[in-house]
């Protein structure tokens, strides 16, 4: 028998499980899609493991990398955490150019695995595609998402530091986490020595105190194997709960979805065919709304495969532009440095957060620079170094020992994350051979940093260096990684919203121009990349979306 | 200056010691000697590589790194972990030192002076740094970091020699500490 609901959510991670909460929140009985298993709240196996609790000091061993030919590549692959993240062969695509696809399928996706850093984006960002004439306008303003990061930032919990700064916006703040000694020392110089920058600790969705039922963050740096205590956003800990509550939500793991079908009568999408990952039998839902968020590449993956004949070239493409414009932040450039100053100084717990230096470059006409677009933004941390630091030293014996045991000296990093610009050439498209254990093509994703990314990234080692240097810091090293695309974890773009529906698959309110009653609201939906991490605008455009779509199914105009 | 003289300033520089001279000649020859015959890692090799780690990480008022089986884990943690290439280096990098140990003393190494195991880390040390092979990684960094790995990655060491703090609970900014502070375990 057909099953019918109001909305279907394809996808379970950060922008799902805020879409299902929403739903079901206004009384739509929802259907939530994840291909993956399910994982409960509370099952985090490694959260307590100390490093000897666990198999070779934590590394994986030659056997068990085997799996992860490009997870590893992100650098956070390790024992604790290896469950998180797809075993590649099973998950294959195929690389054009190099580009590290970095995912967990499961409930709750990679809001289990992310980073927590949240920022707003403003006008600078939102206006910057409309004024340098690139890509296409956003369809909206930083007014008409605000009232929207208030709403999502007072449920997600997010500690941080009012700055007063307009192109990053304040937001609803639980009290900030502290700066350490040289964290401090640092942000003072730098307020000291320049007009056009500050330093303020991170943002992030971390509890500095009970939130709703939630637990207060204990300082142990163990987010990305889950957190017993709820103490920082993810949908296990967050939105599927206040989902689940509501006694609307079904949730079905192992479900792939496979396309989404589309009426040709009504011109809207009646449903979705999954392949179940267990027994493999294809199965059909419907209902009268259908929210994507898969997240970039699947979202867009799970579009094209949706052929008809009204849209030969994936549900909703009249614009020719579904996955094009694919961005990611270019991150792992910067520098770092060490200081001799506060040797009698040390901290106290392991916080879960660092420092942030926002966006300084191209900001207002004093500090535009001629030498690329748009800017970026440094994410750093102040520590004493830990053993590791005596490895490459000659030293050994009782007196090497003693100095190993101790706090080694202070050590200060500063680490780009860059804007990438929209580029048509930049895209994903399903490969015309290649299968993936389901049968369905393997997407092919072509995509390279170009002129304007690499310019910046020499400002991004030499600004730092300088901030450094002014500071009086020692032994100063720049660096630049050279990461492929896709190593920011912050993939987005090849749905973007817009104003007409010649040029954007979505409009203002993440609605497809072409098929009214589907929404993308996670990172597909993007038509710039600002060089804030994005995940809390994806939620507060997922939320806005959520809005509008219920507004209009409650009034039958759906239909 | 010659390459005997080289050694000795660089063996003081590095450790304030100065060498007689059989014992230059002794070290000398280890670090150009030849690779000894395939030969497996048995007990005795085991031994001599905790012998080795003791020399790196040696117990103090605290545990030691043979005390905490180091070259039980170092040898588990390579096979499971390290490449081939890098398999195949560390073993043979320990088979060579064995070797020459063996040419030159008789009886397990725990049973020399203090000197003359702080002077075959040194040689070792040594040939690392005047290694310039760029086909096989050099003995002691390798040794080195499988050893601290080994050793601070140990519950005992974790547990009772660094400032464990499982669930800290807060977080204080700034702390006064003396010389006398551990870092705290990871
Ligand atoms: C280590 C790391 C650090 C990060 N740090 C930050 C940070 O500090 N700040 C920030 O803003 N962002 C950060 N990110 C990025 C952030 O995790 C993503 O932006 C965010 O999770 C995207 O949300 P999403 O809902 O679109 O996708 P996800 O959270 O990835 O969830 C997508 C879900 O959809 C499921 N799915 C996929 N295909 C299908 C299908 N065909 N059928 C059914 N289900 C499907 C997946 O299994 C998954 O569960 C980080 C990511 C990582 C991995
Ligand atoms: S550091 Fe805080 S939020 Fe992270 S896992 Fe530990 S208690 Fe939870």
């Amino acid at each position: 028998m057909m099953q019918k609901y109001d909305a279907i959510v394809v996808g379970s991670g950060i922008t799902g499980g805020w879409a299902a909460k929403e739903l079901c929140e206004r009384g739509l009985k929802t259907l939530l899609l994840e291909r993956g298993r399910d994982l409960k709240h509370g099952d985090y196996p490694t959260a307590q493991s100390d490093s000897w609790d666990l198999p070779n000091g934590g590394k994986l061993t030659r056997e068990e990398l085997e799996h992860y030919p490009v997870q590893r590549r992100s650098g956070y692959l390790d024992q604790p955490t290896r469950h998180l993240w797809v075993h590649d062969n099973e998950h294959p695509y195929h690389e054009e150019s190099g580009f590290d696809w970095i995912r967990g399928n499961h409930v709750g996706g990679r809001s289990l695995t992310w980073g927590r850093q949240v920022y707003r984006w403003s006008d600078l960002d939102f206006e910057a595609n409309a004024k340098e004439g690139i890509g296409v306008d956003w369809p909206i303003r930083y007014k008409d998402l605000a009232p929207w990061y208030d709403y999502v930032e007072k449920f997600i919990g997010v500690s941080g530091k009012s700055e007063g700064l307009q192109h990053l916006p304040d937001g609803s703040f639980l009290p900030a986490m502290e700066m350490n000694c040289i964290e401090t020392y640092l942000t003072e110089q730098i307020r000291e020595k320049y007009t056009d920058r500050i330093v303020t600790i991170g943002r992030v969705a971390n509890l500095t105190m009970p939130h709703l039922g939630r637990g207060t963050c204990q300082y142990r740096d163990r987010c990305i194997r889950g957190c017993p205590f709820g103490a920082y956003f993810s949908s296990q800990s967050s939105t599927l709960p206040a989902a689940f509550a509501t006694g609307l939500l079904d949730l079905r793991p192992h479900s792939v979805v496979k396309k989404i079908i589309f009426d040709e009568g009504s011109e809207l999408a009646k449903g979705v065919r999954i392949i179940d990952a267990e027994t493999m039998e294809e199965e059909v839902f419907e209902s009268d709304l259908i929210f994507l968020n898969a997240s970039t590449l699947a979202t867009a993956q799970i579009l094209l495969q949706s052929k008809s004949n009204r849209f030969p070239n994936g549900l909703g493409n009249d614009s020719g532009q579904l996955g094009k414009n694919l961005m990611d932040h270019h991150c792992y450039a910067g520098a770092q440095g060490q200081s001799d100053l506060f040797p009698d100084k040390y901290y106290k717990g392991r916080r879960a957060n660092g420092i942030y230096v926002p966006r300084f470059r191209n900001t207002n006409a004093a500090t535009t620079t001629g030498k690329y677009k748009r800017g970026f933004a440094y994410q750093g941390a102040g520590a004493r170094e830990g053993w590791s630091r005596s490895i490459p030293e000659a030293r050994f014996g009782a007196k090497f020992k003693e100095a190993a045991l101790r706090p080694g000296k202070w050590t200060l990093g500063l680490i780009g994350f860059g804007e990438c610009l929209p580029y048509e050439n930049n895209q994903i498209s399903l490969h015309p051979s290649k299968k993936d254990g389901f049968g369905l093509p393997q997407i092919s994703i072509d995509m390279r940093w170009q002129e304007n990314e690499l310019a910046m990234r020499a400002d991004m080692m030499t600004d730092a260096q300088e901030m450094l240097e002014k500071a009086g810091f020692k032994n100063i090293r720049t660096f630049d990684q050279g990461k492929n695309p896709g190593s920011g974890i912050h993939e987005m773009g090849t749905a973007r919203m817009g104003k007409s529906a010649e040029t954007s698959v979505l409009n203002a309110h993440n609605q497809m121009h072409g098929v009214r009653n589907v929404f993308v609201t996670d990172g597909a939906c993007m038509t710039s990349s600002a060089c804030q991490n994005p995940s809390l605008t994806y939620m507060a455009l997922t939320v806005r979306a959520v809005s509008y779509a219920v507004d209009l199914w409650s009034k039958k105009a759906l239909q | 200056m010659n390459r005997r003289e080289h050694l000795k300033q660089t063996i003081f520089a590095m450790t304030g010691l100065s060498l007689s001279m059989g014992l230059i000649e002794f070290f000398e020859g280890c670090s150009s000697g030849s690779l000894p015959e395939i030969k497996t890692i048995g007990k005795e090799e085991l031994d001599f590589l905790d012998e080795l780690a003791e020399i790196i990480i040696p117990q103090t008022d605290t545990i030691g790194a043979k005390g905490i089986g180091a070259a039980a884990k170092i040898l588990a943690y390579i096979e499971n972990n390290m490449e081939v290439p890098i398999q195949e280096d560390f073993r043979n990098g320990l088979l060579f030192w064995k070797n020459s140990y063996d040419k030159q003393f008789t009886g397990p190494l725990h049973q020399r002076s203090e000197e003359e195991k702080h002077l075959l880390m040194d040689s070792i040390a040594n040939q690392a740094s005047t290694n310039k092979d760029p086909y096989h990684t050099p003995f002691f960094p390798m040794l080195k970091g499988f050893v601290m790995l080994a050793y601070f990655t140990s519950e005992e060491v974790g547990k009772k020699v660094l400032a464990f703090d499982p669930n800290p609970g807060t977080f204080i900014s700034c702390i006064d500490i003396d010389e006398h502070t551990r870092q705290w375990t990871i």
